[in-house]
């Protein structure tokens, strides 16, 4: 277990590093010229662009840059806005609180409907309702998450009043719109799977030995139909947090609130370069840590996944 | 866990699933390659470049509710809204399964190159995978393509960065099928009676490990076609005259409140052609070649 652990923080690290010099080339292969957004509108000279690109370390070759930001990285220190003129890490300190808000209110949402909804329709298995089911689901991934929104938005926030609409004024009530929005594909997902497990669970060999032994429903649930089904269900969670991030930044654009997608869209409109690398390495480096943390609790779930790794 | 259906492991679908894919992606197909013939059902024929701001008797013709002589009401600058639906259903298409059908290629070729071979091509592949895989979909569409110059930005490039982003997905499907395929016993004959490799791969190995790649490609349609509409949504559409339903829906959400239908309607088609792919895969990963695939 532990050197199951150990060998696969190791591999997070070494993605986690290669990912940055991914991140860092593609950055500065962006249009247009950095030294140029920090002097802002201003008219200047060469003379002060060329002070500018001394100043922000930029006249130096890529990789002298990237070694550069790599030592500061591991101070924690992530560099200045150009645009902004401030610490990327304070900015981080007002958007992350935001997004992860959002990320985890979503998250509850889904693992609880998914399984109350997952659960009961699984009871009712049958031709008709499984069409229905599969009807609803279909329909909660097509439709794309900023009509979702505008819809959402709309209904419950401007036309019956009941939640805010827009920013983060309104304390966790701010984000009830936004987490449901952004919910509504996971949920879809997770109705089917917490759904498909549980059919194949209280069908399986061992659960209808118990049921033979004379165990009782509820241990039968809580031991076997449960232990057994919550190993994909837990994969699923990891792999969702990582793909929320992304989702995150169109809800947080449609309810305008100012969380880490909203600042890095806006970072590569304004090519803040600083921002942009300090922002995706966050995202990067939560879903790695989430990937880790999902890989170690299916392995505590179900010992067979350390020993076929 | 394989990962070859979108939904999850849903062993649901069966044939009302199969058959209301077939008949979305029947009605988006023809929208995408005649839809003249479609538009012509409706009054006067009109085509997406059929716009007038003001009528003969000066009457302003923009953002009409949808009415007898415009089924679906005209947008902003008065074109036919109904013909811009049917019309747009090309570039989603082709952004759609265009992205998919490169993606599988590249994705396959290179997984099964790495579950046959193993070793440091299968970790120098894994490696990689890991690495573009961590970076957000949304987030690396938007690097990629603030890259290029507005001008360029087109079909083409939206389908290869697609590409570039989302490649190790079928690897990673391609590699684990590779690696059980491996050990079969007809491999085995295949090489004893002197086989050389490639065509091992190509006789044997890419044929088998086709039915979970297919499932997950015709799921990955939709969601590809689902991701073009947002990158117009957050300011990355498509430049030049493309009619296409995410510059629709982006036009439409400033007049949302007064003029719904403009974003709904072109949401729904979008959304049906979505749903159409999602239930293909899942079709697929339920039929008979996908039994195999849910066993592994």
């Amino acid at each position: 277990m532990t050197l199951f652990v150990v060998r696969r923080g190791a591999g997070a690290v070494a993605t986690f590093l290669s990912s940055t010099v991914l991140v860092f080339i593609i950055t500065f292969a962006l249009p247009g010229d950095p030294a140029r957004a920090i002097a802002g509108h201003r008219q200047v000279t060469a003379s002060t662009l060329s002070a500018i690109r001394a100043r922000y370390g930029l006249d130096q070759p890529l990789w002298e840059q990237y070694i550069r930001w790599l030592g500061r990285l591991f101070r924690g220190d992530l560099g200045e806005s150009f645009v902004a003129r401030r610490p990327v890490s304070d900015m981080m300190q007002e958007a992350l609180p935001v997004t992860l808000t959002l990320v985890v209110l979503t998250v509850v949402i889904e693992v609880v409907l998914g399984l109350v909804v997952g659960a009961s329709v699984a009871r009712r298995s049958g031709q008709r309702s499984d069409n229905a089911v599969l009807a609803v689901c279909t329909i909660g991934l097509s439709v794309p998450l900023f009509v979702v929104g505008s819809l959402t938005q709309d209904l419950f926030g401007i036309d019956l009043r009941w939640l805010p609409v827009a920013g983060t004024r309104n304390g966790i009530f701010s984000y009830v719109l936004p987490a449901l929005t952004l919910a509504l594909p996971g949920i879809a997902i997770a109705v089917r799977l917490v759904r498909a497990e549980s059919i194949t669970q209280l069908r399986a060999p061992h659960t209808r030995t118990a049921r033979g032994k004379g165990i009782t429903e509820a241990a039968i649930l809580r031991r076997h139909v449960v232990r057994n089904g919550s190993v994909p269900f837990v994969s699923f969670v990891g792999l969702e947090i990582g793909a929320l991030v992304g989702g995150a930044i169109v809800v947080e654009r449609v309810f305008n609130l100012p969380g880490v997608g909203r600042a890095i869209a806006q970072a590569i409109s304004q090519r803040d370069n600083a921002t942009i690398i300090g922002f995706t390495m966050a995202i990067i480096a939560v879903y790695l840590l989430v990937d880790l943390l999902t890989d170690v609790a299916t392995m505590a779930l179900d010992p067979r996944i350390e020993r076929s790794s | 866990m394989n990962g070859a259906s979108l939904f999850g492991r849903g062993r649901l679908a069966g044939r009302f699933g199969l058959r209301m894919a077939l008949w979305l992606l029947s009605f988006v197909g023809i929208c995408a390659v005649a839809p003249q013939l479609v538009v012509a059902f409706a009054p006067g024929s009109p085509s997406p470049t059929d716009c007038a701001l003001r009528a003969e008797d000066g009457s302003y013709q923009d953002r009409l509710a949808p009415n007898a002589n415009h089924w679906f009401g005209t947008d902003r600058q008065g074109c036919d809204e109904f013909s811009r639906v049917i019309y747009g259903a090309r570039h989603s298409l082709i952004v759609g399964v265009g992205a998919a059908v490169l993606i599988a290629l590249v994705g396959m070729s290179v997984g099964v190159a790495a579950g046959w071979r193993g070793g440091w091509v299968d970790a120098i592949v894994r490696r990689t995978g890991d690495v573009v895989l961590g970076i957000p979909l949304v987030v690396g569409m938007i690097l990629i393509l603030a890259v290029l110059v507005p001008g360029q930005r087109s079909a083409t490039t939206t389908v290869v960065a697609f590409t570039v982003l989302l490649w190790p997905t079928v690897a990673r499907i391609s590699r684990a099928a590779t690696r059980s395929i491996r050990t079969e016993s007809y491999i085995e004959a295949a090489r004893a009676v002197g086989a050389t490799d490639v065509r091992i791969c190509l006789r044997h190995v890419v044929p088998n490990a086709l039915p979970p790649v297919a499932a997950y490609t015709a799921s990955l349609v939709g969601l590809l076609i689902g991701a073009e509409a947002v990158l117009s949504y957050l300011g990355f559409a498509v430049a030049g005259s493309v009619v296409s339903w995410g510059q629709m829906m982006d036009d439409a959400q400033t007049y949302y409140s007064r003029s719904p239908h403009l974003l709904i309607l072109p949401s729904v088609f979008l959304s049906a052609a979505v749903a159409g792919f999602l239930l293909l895969g899942d079709a697929i990963a339920q039929g008979p070649a996908g039994r195999e695939i849910d066993a592994s």
